[in-house]
């Protein structure tokens, strides 16, 4: 068995890799040493209070845990059936600032994660770093001219946003997409606009950019259709670039997430492992930008998908793809916002005079669906239980291995694993909280 | 006596004056004439102490409310409970409206109807804020000690205030059996009934 | 020479590496610092190799909550690895609130887990041997540019002067109500009635705590261009040992009197003031900023 610590991915995970007498991997556990208790420690807490708590399960994509507990207090209120107004504006300016989340967190999973396994020594290491930060403090900086700051902010609760933008900011959050957008082309040698609309794979292979120079690294290693996998996709909530939906291979689906449910954490000797595996209906989903792609119907991603399935370089395109449409879309959204509408409308009652309430709230977040569960009892909270996308992707049951898993079988070596691993886009802290 | 005292003390003899005179005759049926005959001078030197009758109500009220502020202060500086503080207050209260009475009339009779004359310079709580700053930080440390319960500060102070502004009233006009200060206690057991926690 | 950094974390959300990923001017960083290692920053050798080795930082910078074990960081508790090179370092740098007081994280097993010098507002942290080389950068997250700014005063030689508490005094002798859009609210007492409206001062009613936090977010502003009061979200205190406090959005009064005051603000003045600011209406406080009718 040969043990591997996998670092730079929001902390560490450790690869127990069995090989067969080839030498090609047979079997991979995916463990994830670290637990911090959030669910326990909100419990009891002001249901607000959740708002300021669960962003910090996360550095790198807490905006969206804030807006999944916005969204799980909300449906408290549906269940209650107290009705809450929220203006198009909020939606909108959620949208915004959680898609400019998943924007820096693509690149940065682009230039600080994937390049380095991909290439090894073969990049500019330097270089890599600032298009990631040019990129990313853009993007945060579109956050923070909603939200306060980036990261960690809790703008957004039930009945709105707490920001009051004007024109002024307006513009200033367009400027900081207009720079992540410019950074891209420059870097990935084609507009956000021509990626957003970009069909044909074959012109990606010809682009001269980052983007192009890891595609024809990965078929030098052979690894273009490494990394396959149940082919099985889940987007548990509608999103800037799509609706909710499941694929089985292409065949499209409505979900209920009233079907998704957790599992015991894989047991491996001698390790200790907290991830815990999660199914719809009894079965392992990939979650992220290729399943959103594919419920989509995103054309560019669906022929990849007719030629490679669900093999690291569908996955890789999908997310860099999601990148630009994001923030094509999200340029479009926020001009399109209408200012003088409300931020905020408050709620009729504070969740304390409603008694016990159920809520669940889903929103894609930038590793995939990622579901908020409470029960609140006087406006406090009672249980909270939180999905995220990366136990989709990572966590195996003791009895079955889970989609990473099964998508390391039959790779040649560790480094294919290491690769195929990364190309999930490693959570550590969200997967175990 | 220097020129500066003497022109304080002098003062002090024109408030005393005006106060008794609005206590007893009202704001407006009281006359600068009044008030300078009253206090033996005329009418052009009281000009140069005050500039309207206006200015004069607004200093009385300043006055009355450093007095009572600085009672109050001292019963929240104590170490006494709060039950017990609220029994001082009560006592406090009721011995100045019978000990000076016009200080009370001036305040229910002048202060509370008469608004407008308090409209420049006087606005809002301004010219009681001594008294009120005590009340508030009565109310806040009643609650922070455990013994009040949190509520809104105009409720409390409403049915505190109130309260005793209403027994002065029905004092004032003899309607009350007994003497107010033999009140004291069971309205002041009475409040802290109300606004116990 | 390069100053020589590593960067090691406990019990983390990695909040504070993204955080400081934004600062302004990062090809600055990469010039003016050599990272032996960093969670997201190409660096020098790998946790692994750090583990097992001994490299001879000049900062150590910490970033989570530490717990005497459980949380194994190589090869090694990060507890351990932590206080081996804390030896070596020349200084000690915590970064964000959990590396300083313990921070939310704490709150699972609040007698277990706690901070380098702190466990909330009590002493009592893993780290206290080391407390002459401590320097404690509380934030969730830390601030990037308060953090690059200690950096380079070591890197100058200079530590910065610091308070009774190992926080530099350049940075959080302000409060976070210093240099808030929304302080000539705070002045009249116009209070915001509710989130999501530029006017209106977010400490009487929505729970800013601003007025009593201490940290430069309204002089050195967020990503450059913003704060969390400026945006119209209430200061939750995250640089205070006592963070997270109960129901942050909104106020705890007493009789309606806001039950902390500002900083250092005796009671009697704050009443007095107040007072004296509610009697008088400015219209222009009362109006939205861009229009004419009440907000």
């Amino acid at each position: 068995m040969i043990q591997r610590l996998i670092e730079h991915v929001e902390g560490e995970a450790l690869l127990r890799l069995k090989k067969d007498v080839d030498g090609r991997i047979k079997r991979a556990d995916i463990l994830f040493p670290h637990i911090r208790g959030m669910e326990k420690i909100l419990q009891r807490r002001d249901a607000l209070d959740a708002l300021a708590f669960t962003p910090r399960v996360c550095g790198i994509c807490g905006h969206a845990h804030l807006m999944a507990t916005v969204a799980a207090l909300e449906s408290c209120y549906k269940q209650a059936g107290v009705l809450l107004e929220i203006s198009a504006k909020a939606r909108a300016l959620r949208r915004f600032t959680l898609a400019m989340e998943m924007v820096q967190n693509h690149l940065k999973w682009f230039y600080l994660t994937l390049l380095p396994v991909v290439m090894g020594p073969a990049y500019n290491r330097d270089a890599s770093v600032l298009s990631a930060h040019t990129a990313a403090s853009a993007c945060g900086r579109a956050v923070a001219v909603m939200g306060g700051q980036w990261p960690h902010t809790s703008y957004a609760l039930p009945g709105g946003v707490m920001c009051d933008p004007s024109h002024v900011e307006r513009l200033q959050a367009l400027a900081a997409v207009e720079e992540a957008g410019a950074l891209f082309q420059k870097r990935m040698g084609l507009s956000v606009d021509a990626m957003a609309e970009l069909e044909d794979p074959a012109l990606l292979w010809r682009t001269e950019g980052d983007l192009a120079l890891l595609l024809r690294r990965l078929e030098a290693l052979d690894l273009l259709e490494a990394g396959q996998s149940f082919d099985r996709f889940l987007v548990l909530a509608d999103h800037t670039a799509g609706p909710a939906g499941k694929s089985l291979k292409t065949r499209l689906a409505a979900v209920e997430t009233a079907y998704v449910e957790e599992d015991e954490p894989l047991q491996s000797a001698g390790y200790a492992n907290f991830a815990k595996p999660v199914r719809y209906r009894g079965r392992f989903y990939e979650v992220g930008p290729l399943a959103r792609a594919m419920v989509a119907k995103d054309p560019l991603v669906r022929r990849l998908h007719r030629r490679y399935r669900d093999a690291v370089s569908t996955r890789i395109i999908a997310r860099v793809k999601e990148a630009a449409v994001l923030l094509c879309r999200s340029a479009q959204m926020l001009r399109k916002i209408d200012l003088g509408e409300p931020s905020y409308i408050k709620p009729r009652h504070a969740l304390r005079e409603l008694g016990s309430l159920k809520g669940e709230g889903a929103v894609e977040a930038a590793r995939g669906s990622l579901l908020h569960r409470v029960h609140l009892r006087n406006g406090r909270i009672a249980r909270y239980c939180i999905i995220t996308p990366t136990q989709w992707n990572l966590a195996s049951a003791t009895d079955e291995p889970g989609v990473a898993a099964t998508a390391m079988v039959g790779l040649k070596d560790e480094k294919a694993a290491e690769t195929v691993f990364k190309a999930f886009d490693v959570c550590s802290v969200c997967t175990t909280q | 006596m220097k020129k500066e005292s003497r022109k304080e003390a002098r003062r002090g003899q024109i408030i005393e004056t005006a106060l008794a005179l609005f206590a007893q005759k009202g704001f407006y049926a009281t006359t600068i004439p009044d008030i300078a005959e009253k206090t033996g001078m005329s009418v052009g030197n009281l000009y140069n102490y005050f500039p309207s009758k206006e200015a004069m109500a607004q200093e009385i009220i300043r006055y009355v409310s450093t007095m009572l502020g600085e009672t109050i202060h001292e019963i929240n500086e104590s170490a006494l409970t709060t039950k017990e503080k609220i029994r001082r207050i009560v006592r406090f209260y009721f011995g100045l409206c019978e000990e000076r009475p016009e200080l009370i009339e001036f305040f229910l009779r002048v202060y509370l109807a008469n608004r407008e004359v308090f409209h420049d310079g006087c606005e809002g709580m301004i010219c009681v804020a001594p008294f009120m700053t005590e009340i508030m930080v009565f109310f806040e440390e009643g609650v922070r000690a455990g013994d009040l319960r949190n509520q809104d500060f105009f409720s409390a102070f409403g049915l505190f205030m109130g309260y005793l502004g209403g027994m002065a009233f029905l004092n004032g006009e003899r309607i009350l059996p007994k003497n107010l200060e033999d009140y004291a206690d069971e309205i002041a057991d009475n409040i802290y009934g109300a606004l116990k926690a | 020479m390069a100053l020589k950094l590593l960067w090691l974390q406990g019990l983390s959300c990695n909040g504070n590496a993204h955080s400081f990923f934004n600062v302004p001017d990062m090809a600055g960083v990469l010039r003016e610092f050599a990272f032996i290692y960093h969670p997201l920053l190409p660096c020098e050798a790998t946790l692994e190799e750090v583990s097992g080795g001994d490299f001879s930082p000049d900062v150590l910078i910490v970033e989570g909550a530490l717990r005497r074990d459980g949380v194994p960081r190589g090869d090694e508790e990060a507890l351990t690895l932590i206080t081996r090179y804390a030896k070596r370092a020349k200084w000690v740098v915590c970064a964000g609130q959990c590396a300083v007081f313990g921070g939310i994280f704490r709150l699972n097993e609040p007698d277990k887990i706690a901070g380098a010098l702190y466990a909330g507002k009590e002493r009592g942290g893993f780290l206290d041997a080391f407390e002459k080389k401590i320097i404690n950068l509380p934030g969730c997250p830390v601030h990037p540019e308060w953090l690059l700014f200690t950096l380079r005063m070591l890197a100058l030689g200079t530590a910065p002067r610091l308070d009774d508490l190992r926080r530099p005094v350049e940075l959080y002798g302000y409060t976070v109500h210093e240099g808030c859009l929304r302080n000539e609210y705070f002045e009249w007492k116009v209070d915001a009635r509710d989130f999501g409206a530029k006017e209106g001062c977010l400490f009487y009613e929505q729970g800013c705590r601003g007025p009593y936090t201490r940290g430069s977010c309204n002089k050195i502003l967020w990503n450059g261009v913003n704060s969390k009061t400026r945006a119209g979200m209430p200061c939750i205190g995250c640089t205070e040992p006592d963070f997270p406090a109960e129901r942050l959005f909104e106020t705890e009064t007493l009789m309606s009197i806001p039950a902390r005051l500002p900083l250092e603000v005796p009671k009697r003045a704050y009443l007095t003031l107040t007072g004296m600011a509610k009697a008088f209406r400015i219209p222009r406080l009362t109006r939205r900023k861009f229009g004419e009718e009440e907000p």
